[in-house]
């Protein structure tokens, strides 16, 4: 379980295992990317590890992991981390786990929105883009 | 063609100073009713510009540079168009480095950036080095544009390093 509060300059993050949840939420330029990131790319390893692990065990029709982008600013180093993140989850689509990402942006932000694309292709995953009125 | 100035700073730079920089600019844009779109992808070029700038300024800390000249950041509003003027200093040896990226990414066709972009963002995703390659690339991607750049000697170990980037609407 993981739950930091939103910032000026840090995001929300939110990750509970018991409930298949990732959320990230604000602005993403915390004053040290690495101090900040590092722990949270690290405990979601281990997760998605660990279900790899017992991914004979797993009903797949039932499990489905949520990952919940909604960002305002995000800057390249942490870009890295989120790539990171998102690429952790990535193995268990591999295993034909569903993983469900959402990216949501302001209807009049192309720069929110070409960020999520990018992600998007890289991973090579399927994003769901949702925009919302500024 | 009527021309604003958005920001002025030279100085040092550290997170906080940045912060600060960045209210003043966003302040300064809905005061100028700068395009919303624009003014996002403004925003980001400023973090880019003054994060790499501030990144490199770290790696000096050991150096007596009290006398030489400090980071700068400019930038000036013409319709709808932004200028940003970025200088710091840098050592002699990594300018070249510099020269050669800048050199590299300028010429890039600016329809295939976005395409490379996505293709260095894979290669620097378990990579141990900076992301400061990737920053630059991400102002060309946003910009769609060129960089314009100088070095100019300061004394035998530093060049002062100047950027320019236009982003129009």
């Amino acid at each position: 379980m993981i739950n930091i509060e939103e910032t000026e300059h840090s995001p929300r993050v939110y990750f509970d295992s018991d409930h298949n949840t990732f959320e990230l939420i604000g602005v993403s330029r915390p004053e040290d990317v690495v101090a900040f990131y590092e722990p949270v790319r690290s405990e979601i390893e281990a997760y998605t590890n660990d279900i790899l692990a017992k991914i004979d065990k797993i009903d797949r029709d039932s499990f489905n992991f949520m990952l919940m982008f909604d960002l305002y600013y995000i800057n390249s180093a942490s870009s890295k981390y989120i790539l990171q993140i998102i690429d952790s989850f990535r193995k268990l689509h591999h295993h034909s786990l569903n993983i469900s990402i959402v990216w949501k942006y302001e209807d009049n932000d192309d720069q929110i929105l070409e960020d999520g694309e990018d992600l998007s292709e890289v991973i090579g995953i399927p994003f769901e883009f949702i925009p919302r009125k500024q | 063609m009527a021309k604003n100035e958005i920001l002025i700073y030279k100085g040092p730079l550290n997170h906080e100073m940045i912060n600060g920089l960045i209210h003043k600019v966003q302040n300064r844009f809905i005061e100028l009713d700068v395009l919303y779109n624009l003014q996002k992808r403004g925003i980001t070029i400023l973090i880019e510009l003054l994060e790499n700038s501030c990144n490199y300024m770290r790696k000096l800390n050991n150096e007596e540079i009290a006398d030489l000249p400090d980071p700068e950041m400019h930038i000036v509003q013409s319709d709808d168009v932004l200028h940003f003027y970025s200088g710091n200093l840098i050592f002699k040896e990594d300018s070249k480095i510099l020269e050669r990226k800048l050199k590299e990414l300028n010429n890039i066709e600016i329809s295939k950036i976005r395409d490379y972009y996505k293709f260095a963002m894979v290669g620097s995703m378990h990579s141990q080095k900076g992301t400061g390659g990737i920053g630059l690339m991400r102002i060309l991607k946003i910009a769609k544009s060129r960089f314009n750049y100088s070095f100019k000697k300061i004394d035998d170990k530093f060049l002062y390093y100047n950027v320019e980037i236009i982003l129009k609407n």
